[in-house]
């Protein structure tokens, strides 16, 4: 009886000096079987709750006219350079960008039948040539010549608070006009009323952007300086600076579009000190170096410095986008 | 290793579909002579789009569009081929959708509300085929296929329940792959 089994196995190692991944294929045959050529392809994925993408960054022919003899070990060695590889590994709540590694045995018609096909063989046989064998193996970039740098600049930070209370006012009015009961002419001049002071409200609150904190970012000497200008006119009991990394999905595969996003990373909060209107505060980067400035159009990170005040006991929140890039660490 | 749950390319959809029309019947009247006008019609996240997809890969000769809010009929009328897919229809205007149902023999588009409006004086047969509607033994289809496909060894170890998935995000299938998804990653 013919033996149909392949033993193929993928070795892979990083040499980082080099910045080559090495490796071989093992590839064993119960029977003899002629392949007309093998190949491997290093392919890029970006997957999760969006639309995926995949880029074959690169295709290597390493064998054609093969004679795999039966009952024979052979390692086919292959390398190849990670300069063309623009992100690192990254496995985040809601995106993952992986690497891996494809095989393909293109076996010469005549011999196909000499391999045993596995289930996941077959499956994907049906829309593939019967006289292929494909299997993939992932592995794992880093780089870690990557460092982050701060874009200098200056920034308002940004509250939602009197949205918020925007909507509490509109809450309440509905709420009195459900609890009494008024008269439908007056229900109509108390709507109109409502509407006419939102409206002015969120007016003058476009107009006159509420500038009470302003922050100047700059880089240092391990992580950004931030100088925190406090414009306020009253003095909030405890102020708290923090900065925190956002992971942001978008999802446009439906009818309709969905974005997630989730905070991958926060700092430490500072607690500062709550009187001088203007001081100076240190931050380190993340130790993780794969947060990457990325260029794709569903997936984005978002960085934020955060003050966060409390008055009445009330936290209220400030904040905004600040950018940073990644550049090649100093040796 | 791959999430089973993250989203799939147009070639691998194939291999993970669980059709909930009868894509046969549809794949009959793309390639029949006739003047047809057909609706996907569902509320979000319940596979119109997937449908379509699938439809656009094993029909790669015929134009396909993503319709969004920069989207115009101009772009659709411009193709010389008379059957299209559309996704997202909404995204055209009124007189934009009835130039397409006139000047196109065949279209394949999704939508959320019924188009009946701008079928209006079009001389074509007009097919709705509607997403709703989901069953445990069929999420259970859905999820057992895609742990094949995507062939995790440590796929066997994880567990679900369709039922309690059913109950909080009813049919919106692509709430509960989300979900999946989180869970899947341990969240």
């Amino acid at each position: 009886m013919e033996n149909k089994s392949l033993y193929k196995h993928i070795r892979l190692t990083y040499d980082e000096n080099a910045s080559k991944f090495k490796g071989d294929i093992e590839l064993k045959a119960g029977s003899t079987i002629r392949l007309n050529k093998i190949t491997i392809r290093v392919i890029f994925e970006i997957r999760g709750t969006l639309r995926p993408s995949m880029s074959k960054l690169e295709t290597i022919e390493l064998e054609s006219d093969f004679l795999l003899e039966g009952g024979r070990m052979y390692k086919i060695p292959f390398e190849f350079d990670s300069s063309s590889f623009e992100y690192e590994s990254y496995n985040g709540s809601y995106v993952t960008f992986s690497y891996k590694l494809n095989t393909i045995l293109f076996i010469h018609e005549e011999d196909a039948d000499k391999v045993e096909r596995s289930t996941w063989d077959k499956l994907k046989s049906i829309t593939d040539l019967h006289t292929k064998i494909e299997w993939s193996r992932d592995f794992v970039y880093k780089n870690k010549n990557i460092a982050y740098q701060i874009t200098p600049g200056e920034h308002i930070l940004e509250t939602k608070f009197l949205s918020y209370i925007l909507l509490i006012f509109i809450g309440l009015i509905f709420m009195g006009i459900f609890s009494f009961n008024l008269s439908t002419p007056v229900i109509f001049i108390i709507i109109g009323v409502a509407v006419y002071i939102i409206y002015s409200a969120n007016k003058v609150i476009k107009t006159y952007p509420i500038n009470l904190f302003k922050v100047k970012l700059d880089a240092n000497e391990n992580g950004f300086l931030c100088e925190l200008t406090d414009r306020s006119p009253i003095t909030f009991k405890t102020k708290d600076m923090y900065y925190k990394v956002e992971e942001c999905v978008l999802d446009d595969r439906g009818t309709r579009d969905i974005i997630y996003s989730e905070t991958i990373f926060q700092s430490t909060p500072r607690q500062i000190d709550p009187n001088p209107k203007v001081q100076q505060i240190n931050f380190g980067y993340p130790k993780r170096k794969d947060i990457r400035n990325v260029q794709h159009s569903y997936v984005e990170f978002k960085w934020y410095i955060i003050l966060e005040v409390t008055y009445w006991n009330i936290p209220i929140y400030f904040s905004q986008e600040f950018e940073i890039i990644n550049i090649e660490a100093e040796a | 290793m791959k999430n089973p749950f993250s989203g799939v390319l147009d070639e691998e959809i194939q291999h993970i579909i669980v059709p909930t029309v009868d894509l046969n019947e549809i794949k009959t009247l793309i390639e029949s002579d006739q003047n047809i006008i057909i609706e996907f019609q569902g509320k979000k996240g319940r596979g119109k789009s997937t449908h379509l997809r699938y439809l656009s890969y094993y029909y790669n000769w015929i134009p396909s569009f993503e319709l969004n809010t920069d989207s115009s009929a101009q772009e659709i009328l411009a193709t010389k081929s008379d059957v299209v897919f559309l996704d997202s229809i909404h995204h055209l205007s009124f007189k934009e959708r009835k130039r397409v149902f006139k000047e196109k023999r065949i279209v394949v588009y999704t939508t959320h509300r019924p188009r009946i409006l701008s079928w209006r004086n079009i001389n074509k047969k007009r097919i709705v085929y509607y997403f709703k509607g989901i069953t445990s033994q069929k999420l259970e289809h859905i999820i057992k296929k895609r742990l094949v496909f995507n062939n995790n060894s440590d796929s066997g170890n994880f567990s679900y329940r369709e039922k309690d998935l059913i109950n909080k995000f009813g049919d919106d299938y692509r709430a509960i792959i989300t979900q999946l998804y989180l869970e899947y990653n341990g969240k």
